[in-house]
C-alpha cells in the first residue's frame, strides 16, 4: 500500500522534473537568434529560414498561428515579448499593427529600400511577396473587354453570375478598401449592394472554391487571388483540379484606370524586438534574388524586386498589366472598418 | 473552526481557485475600453451571430440526439447482424475532431473534389459537378460537429440502457404496449438523465467551438467575441457577448445538474446482470444493420478515408513533416496534462471529501466552468492574465517579469489545458468519489489509517479504472486541442493538430491529410484503450 | 488512583438539529467491560458511538478514554489517533478488496491490543469458511456483517463499538454468535459499548446496559437491575412486556410489602420504590407474573388467546377493564377459549414490586 504512494510520489517528481527541463529547453538563450511572429504558414517559409540559418549561423525560431491572436499575444507581451519580427500577409494588417505602434522603424534598410518600391514599405515594415486580386471567367461563356473592372462586377447584367468569399476575409475587405479609398464610401456601398444581387450562390468557401465554381459552371465571373488558380494548375492539388483550372480564364481588370489591385506579404521588426540587427539581417534575405525566387515558385506569388521572374505558371497569365501602384496600401488598413461596414450592410 | 484547516482543505480552496482565475480575468478585464464594435454588430450582424448560434446548436443537438439514442437503442436491447462490432466501432468517432471532419468534408463535395474523381474514375469524364450536392458552412458545421460529437450521447444512453434493472422492452410488453410505444413510453423517459447529460455535452462543446465554424467561415457568438475582443479591441461588446455565451452555458449547466439528481434514481444499486438481448429478425435487422453501418461509415470510416487518400495521393507532402517530433510533442502534452490534471483533481476532490465545506465546493462547481469557454477565448484570457500579473507584481515588488515562463512555454500549455480540461478530470474523479461511501473512509480512520494512507490504499486502488478513463479522455481531448495549442506554443512547437491547421490554413489540405490522419490514429488508440471500461456491461 | 476506562462526562451528543441526547454521563471503570445501549430506532444511539470513535464532534462535556480526553468541546483527537474499532450498521466493507484482505486490513495497526486469534481463527469462528476470496458484493449481508466484526477484532481496538452487529444475522445463528463473541470479548478483556434495540441482546451481551429514551440516557446499570428496577415509567414502558394497572398501597412496614387491586385482591412482593400507604400506584403486571390455577376462585374472563410456541399469552380482563396477560405453558392440559373464565392462583405474589 506505501508503495502506491511511494509510485505516486516518484512520478510527481519525475514530471516536475520533466517540465523543468522542458521549460529550460524551450527557453533557453540562443545567443545567436531571431524569432518570428508568422500569420503566414508556407512550410515553403520555413526552409527559406533554415536556409538564412545556414548561410548566417542565425537561428530563426517560428510561431505560426492567426493573425490576430498572435498580435494579441505581442502586445500582452509588451516589453517582455521575444519576438522579432512579425510576418502576415495583407498590408491592411500590417498597416492597422502599425498604427497600434507594435513595429518600430528600421524594417526598410537602406539596402532594401533600393529594390522595394516605395507603395510596398514603410518605415516601419517591408513587403516581401505580392499578390494580385483578380477577375476570373468561364472562356466558353463570357468574354471580358480589355478594360473591365472591379466596378463593372455590380452590373445587374451579370446577376446571378458573380461568386466571392464573404465578407469576413481579409482580401475582400482590403479590396474594398481601396475602392472606398478611391470611389469613395457611398459609391462603393451602392457597388456592394449590386455585387450582392449578383451573386450566384451565398459566399461560401475560400478563393480557391470560387476559381472552381467558374470551373463547374455555376457562375461565369469569380473574385481571387492570383496564386490560387497557380496553385491548382500546378497538380499541387490533384489531376482533377488541374484540369478544372485550364477551364478558367484570369483577368486583369482597371487597366485603363488605377490598375489591378494588389497586396502584399510583409514583415516589421517589433517595438521591443531583442535582436533588431539580426531581425534586419533577415528580412533582407528575404529579399535577395534566390530567397525571391524560392517564395515566388513555392507561393506563387509575384517577387517584390525587380530581377526576379515570377513561376512560369504565373507568368504565363501575362506579367506586364498595370498594377495599382496609386492606391496606398495602408490604406487598406485604415479604411478595413468601413470596408466591413458597407459590406455588411450590403448583405455580403 | 481553525482546528479544521489543514493541507487537504488548503489544497481544495486553492486549486479551484487558480482554475477560476482566467474565467474572472475574461470578465474583469472587461470593464476599461469601449469600442465601436457593438454600432457596427448591433445593426448588422448580432441577430445573425446569434441565429447561427441557435441554429448551429439546434442542428447538432437533434443529430446528435437521433445518431446517439437510435444506436445506443439497437446496440443495447438486439441482436442483429455486427452488433459487437458497431457496439465499440461506434465511439470511434470521438477520435475525429470536427474541424479534421470538416476538411473532408469540404474535400469530398467541393468542385472538382473527391467525389468528382470517384465518379470520374468509375464513369469517365463527365461534369458532375452539378450532380455533387452542395451545402453551405452552417449545414457544414452541423453534420461536422454532429458525427464527432453524436458518440457522447451514444455512450451515456448505451449506459443508462444497460444498467437497468430489467430489461425493458420485456417489461413493457408485459405491460401490453407495442415496441413503438415501449421505446417512447418507457425506454426513453428511463434514459431522460443519461440522455440529457449527453447532450449538454455536446452543447457545450458546440458552443465553444471555433475551429470548424471559422474553417466554414459561419461567424457565430464565439467568432464573435473573438473579433470584438481580439480585432476590434471592443472589451464592452467582448463582454456582453461572453455573458450571452455564458448564460447559455449556465443553462445547460443547470440542466445537466439537475438530470444527474435524477440519474441517481436510475442507478441500479447491486448485481447487474447484463439484460438478455432480443434477436431481430428480416427487416428490423437489415434497418438496424443499415443504421449502425452507415452512422459508422459517416463519422468515421468517411474521414479517415479521406485523408488516408490524400496522404497516399500526394506523397510529397508526407516527407516534409517531422513525424518524430510531432509525437513526441503531442505525447509530452498529454502526458503532463493528464498527470497534473488527475493528481490535482484527485486532491481537490478528497479536501471536498474531508472539508464539506460549502464554499470550497462552490468554488470548484464555478471553476469547473473553464470547460464551457471556449479554447481561444481562454488562451488569450490566460495571456492577458499572465501579463496583467507579471506587470502588477514587477510593478510592486520589482520582481522579474515571469511572462515569458508561461507564454510560449510548455508550462503555460499544460497550465491553459488544467484550466480548460479540469472540469472534465475533477468530475470523472467526482463520479468514481460519489461511488465510495463516507462510512468507507470513516472505517479506515477506525482501523488507525490517516487521511493520507486512506487516500493511498483506499481511493487510489479503487478508483483506478476512474483515473485511466479520465487519463484518456484527457489524452483525447489535447490530441485534438488547436487553439490553445496554436496560440500559446514555444517556438517551433508543432503538433499534429496545429500542423494540419497550419496546412489548411494555406489552402493544402492535402498536406493536412497526413498529421490529421496520425492524430486520429493516436486518438483511436486511446479510445481502443479505455473501449472495455467505457462498454462494460457489469 | 486508576483512572477509569472511559468517562463520558455531561455529554452532549448531537445527531440533527431535532435529534440530540442531553446531559449523558457513563463511566466504564475496568478495561473488558461489555455495556449495551438500549433504545428505540431514531434515539441516535449511532450518533454517540460515532461521537466516541471520533467521527462526530462533541457538542459539550467530554469523553476521556484511559485517562485521556479525546472529544470535549473544543478538542477532537482525530479518529485514526484513537484505537477505536467500530463496526457500522451498514458494514461498509472495502468494495475492492475480497472479504480476506478486508479482514486483514486493520491487522497492522500500531500499538493494537492483544489479540491472539488469527484471520483464520476467526473466519472458523464466524462461520466465514468459503467466502474468503469473494468480494463484498457477492456476499450476504449477514456475511458482510461478520466480516466486519472480524475486520474490527484483528484491529486489536482499546476500545470496540459495535452498531446493532446482529441485526441482519439469521435468528439460529444469533445466539451462537452473541455467545462466542462475548467469549471472544472477555478472553481478550476487549471493551466494547454495543448499541441495540434487542433488550433479549443487550440483556446477554451487556455487562451494563444504558437505556436511551427522550433524547436522554434514561438509566444505566447492571442488566438484572434494569429488568427488575427500571427507575422510570418510560423505561418500564419500553422494556415492558406487561400492563400497568392502578393498585392501593396498603402495607409497607414488614418485609413484605402490599398492595390491593379492586379485581386482584392481595398483591404480595417488595416494593421497588417507597410509596406512602393509601396512595394509589401503577403497577407493572408483566405475563409471569401471575399463575394460572384452574383450581383458584378468582376467576377472569378470557378476551384473546395468542400460541406462542413453548407458551400461550392469554390475555384477561378485570372488572375494571384492565386487559392483563398471562403466560400459561404450552404443554398445559387444556385450553381456554375466549370468553371462557380463566383462574389465577392466589394469593399473589411478585417479588419485584414496580410501581410508578
Amino acid at each position: 500500500m506505501e508503495k502506491t504512494m511511494n509510485k505516486l510520489i516518484r512520478v510527481i517528481g519525475l514530471a516536475i522534473v520533466g517540465l523543468f527541463s522542458t521549460l529550460l529547453v524551450a527557453n533557453s538563450v540562443f545567443a545567436n537568434e531571431v524569432n518570428v511572429f508568422s500569420a503566414r504558414h508556407y512550410d515553403s517559409d520555413v526552409q527559406l529560414y533554415e536556409k538564412f540559418t545556414a548561410k548566417t549561423g542565425i537561428k530563426v525560431n517560428v510561431v505560426s498561428g492567426k493573425d490576430k491572436a498572435l498580435q494579441k499575444r505581442i502586445k500582452e507581451e509588451g516589453k517582455d515579448s521575444k519576438a522579432d519580427i512579425y510576418i502576415t500577409a495583407d498590408a491592411g494588417r500590417l498597416g492597422a499593427f502599425q498604427a497600434e505602434g507594435m513595429f518600430q522603424k528600421g524594417a526598410s534598410s537602406a539596402a532594401l529600400k533600393k529594390v522595394v518600391p516605395a507603395n510596398f514599405r514603410s518605415p516601419y515594415w517591408v513587403g516581401i511577396a505580392k499578390r494580385a486580386r483578380i477577375i476570373y471567367y468561364n472562356p466558353k461563356t463570357v468574354n471580358p473587354s480589355w478594360n473591365m473592372s472591379y466596378e463593372d462586377l455590380a452590373d445587374p447584367k451579370y446577376k446571378g453570375r458573380v461568386v466571392i468569399r464573404k465578407s469576413s476575409n481579409i482580401y475582400n475587405q482590403s479590396l474594398v478598401a481601396s475602392l472606398i479609398k478611391n470611389n469613395g464610401e457611398k459609391n462603393t456601398a451602392a457597388w456592394a449592394k449590386g455585387m450582392v444581387n449578383n451573386f450566384a450562390r451565398k459566399p461560401t468557401g475560400n478563393d480557391r472554391a470560387q476559381i472552381l465554381a467558374v470551373a463547374a459552371g455555376e457562375a461565369d465571373w469569380a473574385v481571387a487571388n492570383t496564386y490560387y488558380l497557380a496553385l491548382m494548375l500546378s497538380g499541387k492539388k490533384g489531376a482533377e483540379q488541374q484540369a478544372a483550372a485550364k477551364k478558367v480564364m484570369p483577368f486583369f481588370p482597371n487597366q485603363d484606370g488605377r490598375g489591378t489591385h494588389m497586396n502584399i506579404s510583409g514583415g516589421g521588426i517589433l517595438k521591443h524586438a531583442p535582436n533588431k540587427a539580426n531581425a534586419i539581417k533577415l528580412l533582407e534575405f528575404l529579399l535577395t534574388p534566390e530567397a525571391q525566387q524560392h517564395i515566388v515558385n513555392n507561393t506563387f506569388e509575384y517577387p517584390m524586386i525587380p530581377g526576379v521572374k515570377a513561376n512560369k505558371l504565373i507568368a504565363q497569365f501575362g506579367l506586364d498589366f498595370k498594377q495599382d501602384l496609386k492606391t496606398k496600401v495602408s490604406n487598406y488598413g485604415k479604411l478595413q472598418a468601413k470596408a466591413l461596414k458597407v459590406m455588411n450592410e450590403a448583405g455580403w | 473552526m481553525i482546528k479544521r484547516i489543514n493541507f487537504w482543505v488548503i489544497f481544495a480552496f486553492l486549486v479551484p481557485l487558480l482554475v477560476a482565475i482566467p474565467i474572472f480575468t475574461v470578465f474583469l478585464s472587461f470593464f476599461d475600453t469601449t469600442g465601436n464594435y457593438l454600432d457596427l454588430l448591433k445593426d448588422t450582424f448580432l441577430l445573425k451571430y446569434l441565429s447561427n448560434s441557435f441554429l448551429i446548436l439546434l442542428g447538432v443537438l437533434s443529430l446528435t440526439f437521433i445518431f446517439g439514442v437510435t444506436s445506443a437503442y439497437f446496440v443495447s436491447f438486439y441482436k442483429f447482424p455486427g452488433v459487437n462490432f458497431f457496439k465499440w466501432a461506434l465511439i470511434l468517432s470521438f477520435a475525429v475532431p470536427a474541424y479534421i471532419y470538416a476538411y473532408s468534408l469540404v474535400a469530398f463535395f467541393e468542385n472538382y473534389g473527391t467525389a468528382f474523381s470517384i465518379l470520374t474514375f468509375l464513369f469517365g469524364e463527365g461534369d458532375y459537378n452539378k450532380y455533387i450536392p452542395k451545402f453551405d458552412g452552417l449545414i457544414g458545421s452541423m453534420f461536422s460537429i454532429s458525427f464527432s460529437l453524436f458518440g457522447y450521447v451514444y455512450v451515456l444512453t448505451r449506459a443508462s440502457f444497460v444498467f437497468q434493472s430489467h430489461n425493458l422492452i420485456e417489461v413493457g410488453k408485459n405491460l401490453g404496449l407495442s415496441s413503438y410505444e415501449s421505446f417512447f413510453k418507457i425506454i426513453l423517459p428511463s434514459a431522460r438523465p443519461a440522455i440529457v447529460v449527453g447532450l449538454s455535452l455536446v452543447a457545450m462543446e458546440t458552443l465553444s467551438d471555433f475551429g470548424t465554424v471559422d474553417f466554414f467561415s459561419i461567424s457565430t457568438l464565439t467568432t464573435a467575441i473573438y473579433n470584438a475582443w481580439i480585432s476590434f479591441d471592443d472589451l464592452t461588446t467582448a463582454n456582453q457577448l461572453s455573458f450571452v455565451l455564458l448564460f447559455f452555458i449556465l443553462l445547460l449547466f443547470v440542466l445537466e445538474n439537475l438530470s444527474r439528481k435524477g440519474a441517481k434514481y436510475h442507478q441500479n444499486s447491486k448485481g447487474n446482470k447484463p439484460i438478455p438481448k432480443i434477436q431481430l429478425a428480416g427487416s428490423k435487422s437489415i434497418f438496424a444493420t443499415c443504421f449502425c453501418s452507415i452512422l459508422f461509415f459517416c463519422s468515421f470510416v468517411f474521414p479517415v478515408s479521406q485523408m488516408t487518400y490524400w496522404t497516399i495521393k500526394f506523397p510529397k507532402y508526407f516527407q516534409d513533416i517531422n513525424f518524430w517530433s510531432l509525437n513526441m510533442n503531442t505525447l509530452l502534452l498529454v502526458f503532463l496534462s493528464s498527470l497534473f490534471l488527475i493528481i490535482f483533481s484527485f486532491m481537490t476532490n478528497y479536501g471536498n471529501r474531508v472539508s464539506k465545506n460549502k464554499l470550497i465546493s462552490y468554488l470548484s462547481t464555478f471553476s469547473v466552468s473553464g470547460y464551457a469557454l471556449p479554447g481561444i477565448i481562454l488562451a488569450v484570457a490566460f495571456i492577458t492574465f499572465i501579463s496583467w500579473f507579471s506587470d502588477f507584481l514587477s510593478s510592486i515588488f520589482g520582481l522579474n517579469s515571469f511572462k515569458n515562463v508561461f507564454i510560449g512555454s510548455v508550462v503555460g500549455l499544460v497550465i491553459a489545458y488544467f484550466v480548460r480540461f479540469f472540469s472534465l478530470s475533477y468530475n470523472g474523479i467526482k463520479s468514481g468519489y460519489s461511488k465510495i461511501n463516507n462510512s468507507i473512509d470513516e472505517n479506515a480512520y477506525l482501523l488507525g489509517y490517516s487521511k493520507l494512507k486512506t487516500f493511498s490504499t483506499i481511493h487510489l486502488p479503487y478508483l483506478k479504472t476512474n483515473i485511466l478513463l479520465v487519463g484518456v479522455l484527457i489524452a483525447l481531448e489535447i490530441i485534438k486541442e488547436l487553439p490553445i495549442t496554436l496560440i500559446l506554443r514555444p517556438f517551433n512547437f508543432e503538433t499534429f493538430a496545429t500542423k494540419a491547421y497550419s496546412y489548411a490554413a494555406q489552402d493544402l489540405l492535402e498536406a493536412a491529410a497526413f498529421p490529421s490522419l496520425c492524430l486520429i490514429i493516436w486518438a483511436s488508440i486511446f479510445i481502443l484503450f479505455i473501449s472495455k471500461y467505457i462498454l462494460s456491461e457489469k | 488512583m486508576n483512572p477509569n476506562f472511559l468517562e463520558i462526562k455531561n455529554a452532549t451528543f448531537v445527531a440533527s438539529e431535532k435529534n440530540k441526547i442531553n446531559n449523558v454521563s457513563l463511566t466504564i471503570k475496568e478495561k473488558g467491560e461489555i455495556v449495551c445501549l438500549l433504545g428505540p430506532s431514531g434515539v441516535g444511539k449511532t450518533t454517540i458511538l460515532r461521537t466516541i470513535a471520533g467521527l462526530q464532534e462533541l457538542k459539550s462535556g467530554q469523553i476521556n478514554l484511559k485517562g485521556k480526553t479525546i472529544s470535549s468541546e473544543n478538542f477532537n483527537l482525530e479518529p485514526e489517533k484513537r484505537n477505536i474499532a467500530m463496526c457500522f450498521q451498514d458494514n461498509s466493507l472495502f468494495p475492492h478488496f475480497n472479504v480476506m484482505e478486508n479482514i486483514n486490513i486493520g491487522a497492522k495497526r500500531k500499538n493494537g491490543s492483544k489479540f491472539n486469534y488469527s484471520d483464520k481463527d476467526l473466519i472458523k469462528i464466524l462461520h466465514l469458511d468459503g467466502v474468503q476470496e469473494k468480494y463484498p458484493h457477492q456476499i450476504s449481508s449477514g456475511e458482510a456483517q461478520r466480516v466486519s466484526l472480524a475486520r474490527s477484532l484483528l484491529s486489536r481496538p482499546d476500545l470496540l463499538l459495535l452498531d446493532e452487529p446482529f441485526a441482519n444475522i439469521d435468528t439460529s445463528l444469533k445466539e451462537e454468535l452473541q455467545k462466542k463473541i462475548k467469549d471472544i470479548l472477555k478472553e481478550f478483556n476487549i471493551t466494547t459499548i454495543i448499541v441495540t434495540h434487542d433488550s433479549y441482546e443487550a440483556f446477554f451481551m451487556g455487562d451494563k446496559c444504558g437505556i436511551l429514551l427522550d433524547q436522554s440516557l434514561k438509566q444505566y446499570d447492571e442488566p438484572y437491575n434494569i429488568h427488575h428496577e427500571p427507575n422510570s415509567l418510560e423505561v418500564a414502558k419500553f422494556l415492558n412486556r406487561g400492563v400497568f394497572v392502578d393498585v392501593k398501597v396498603v402495607e409497607t412496614d414488614c418485609a413484605v410489602h402490599s398492595l390491593n387491586h379492586p379485581t386482584l385482591g392481595e398483591i404480595r412482593g417488595k416494593l421497588v420504590n417507597n410509596f406512602p400507604v393509601g396512595t394509589t400506584v401503577k403497577l407493572l403486571l408483566q405475563p409471569e407474573d401471575l399463575r394460572h390455577d384452574d383450581q383458584s376462585k378468582l376467576k377472569l374472563e378470557v378476551i384473546d388467546r395468542k400460541f406462542r410456541g413453548t407458551n400461550f399469552i392469554y390475555t384477561l380482563k378485570t372488572s375494571s377493564d384492565e386487559k392483563i396477560p398471562v403466560f400459561v405453558h404450552s404443554h398445559h392440559i387444556h385450553q381456554h377459549e375466549k370468553s371462557e373464565k380463566f383462574g389465577i392462583k392466589t394469593p399473589i405474589f411478585i417479588d419485584h414490586l414496580v410501581c410508578f
